[in-house]
């Protein structure tokens, strides 16, 4: 039996050796070539088109920036003195609420519009309040590094005449 | 050439690198070849390999990495590609039988045979087996495999290429013993 093992393990190793020369014909080779040089022309392709997006969109950003620096360069002073000379602002004390004792490292002051009925939680009554009993106040809410609110205070913007 | 290198061609030709291309098919055409003209018959085997090469060309991403060795990926999608072309599922995937292992009665009958019979007989013993079997003897003898390669191509535990590779041989011994007799018969 061991000797027809061999005897078949040499068959087979006749029949490898012969099959060596086995190999596909030159068309596919061919076919396979123009398959890669189609790979890379769309590469290129998509390379080129790759780098006018690029270029369309810092073109885009140069010109928006150029545009902004422009428009705030001739308007800006302006407006500031504008409302640097016309607008005044009368703010309250702040108010403790109720996450002022929880510790914060930082504080940030955020400006919001909240209705003016908040006031009257802290006792104070708009100057206008007769006139216009509805409607938001500005307020500077202190706000720690943990989103917790800690002071609030009213802010009422007054305009001067010139 | 090493997996490093074969990795490289692999990712070179995808990117459209001729060159990469032509070391890659070089090197591994022949084996691709030879699995498809032993599956899939040697008329479409041609067809074959440019549907392997295609299809490994074509892919892109991730996924279409290699796990394991470059050959054991292009001889996984030839045999993917095979199998699509003749539809022949239920062949490929049919569970082990219990065929006997032939041991033979007459070893020197055979030992006769193996030493006078050509190359062509032998080849068209193996086109006569079962499917799982010819894979087996395909990627283990004639092929570069060992049994860990091949059990990658074939989707099965080592243990099952060992027993499929042993149950081919007794097949293929059985087959060539019958051609003998066959022949001894028809001598004067």
């Amino acid at each position: 039996m061991n000797q027809s093992n061999d005897h078949l393990s040499d068959a087979l190793r006749q029949l490898k050796d012969d099959d060596a020369s086995m190999a596909a014909s030159t068309r596919v080779e061919v076919a396979l070539r123009e398959e890669v040089r189609t790979l890379a022309a769309q590469r290129r392709r998509r390379t080129r088109m790759l780098f006018v997006q690029v270029a369309a969109t810092v073109t885009l950003m140069v010109a928006s920036v150029a545009w902004w620096a422009w428009t705030h360069h001739k308007t800006g002073p302006e407006v500031t003195a504008t409302t640097a000379a016309s607008v005044q602002e009368i703010v309250t004390e702040y108010f403790p609420l109720f996450y002022s004792s929880v510790p914060a490292r930082s504080l940030q002051v955020v400006r919001l519009e909240v209705s003016r009925a908040s006031m009257a939680r802290f006792g104070l009554l708009p100057g206008d309040a007769l006139t216009r009993p509805s409607g938001t106040v500005l307020a500077d809410v202190l706000v720690g590094e943990d989103g917790l609110a800690r002071a609030v205070r009213f802010v009422q913007k007054v305009s001067q005449e010139p | 050439m090493g997996e490093m290198d074969d990795a490289r061609w692999l990712e070179g030709a995808r990117n459209g690198d001729e060159q990469a291309f032509s070391r890659l098919f070089a090197a591994h055409q022949r084996q691709v070849f030879r699995y498809a003209a032993y599956m899939g018959g040697v008329e479409a085997a041609d067809d074959v390999v440019q549907d392997t090469f295609l299809a490994v060309l074509r892919q892109r991403g991730r996924r279409d990495q290699p796990t394991g060795s470059v050959v054991s990926y292009l001889i996984g999608i030839a045999r993917h590609v095979v199998m699509k072309r003749h539809e022949r599922t239920a062949g490929w995937t049919l569970v082990e039988d219990d065929l006997e292992r032939s041991e033979s009665r007459e070893p020197s009958v055979l030992d006769r045979l193996l030493v006078a019979e050509s190359v062509e007989s032998v080849r068209a013993a193996v086109l006569t087996l079962p499917p799982v079997y010819r894979e087996a003897i395909v990627l283990c003898e004639l092929g570069e495999f060992d049994y860990a390669g091949a059990a990658a191509v074939m989707q099965c535990p080592i243990g099952t290429v060992r027993s499929r590779l042993s149950r081919a041989r007794a097949l293929l011994a059985e087959k060539l013993m019958v051609a003998l007799r066959a022949t001894a018969g028809e001598r004067p």
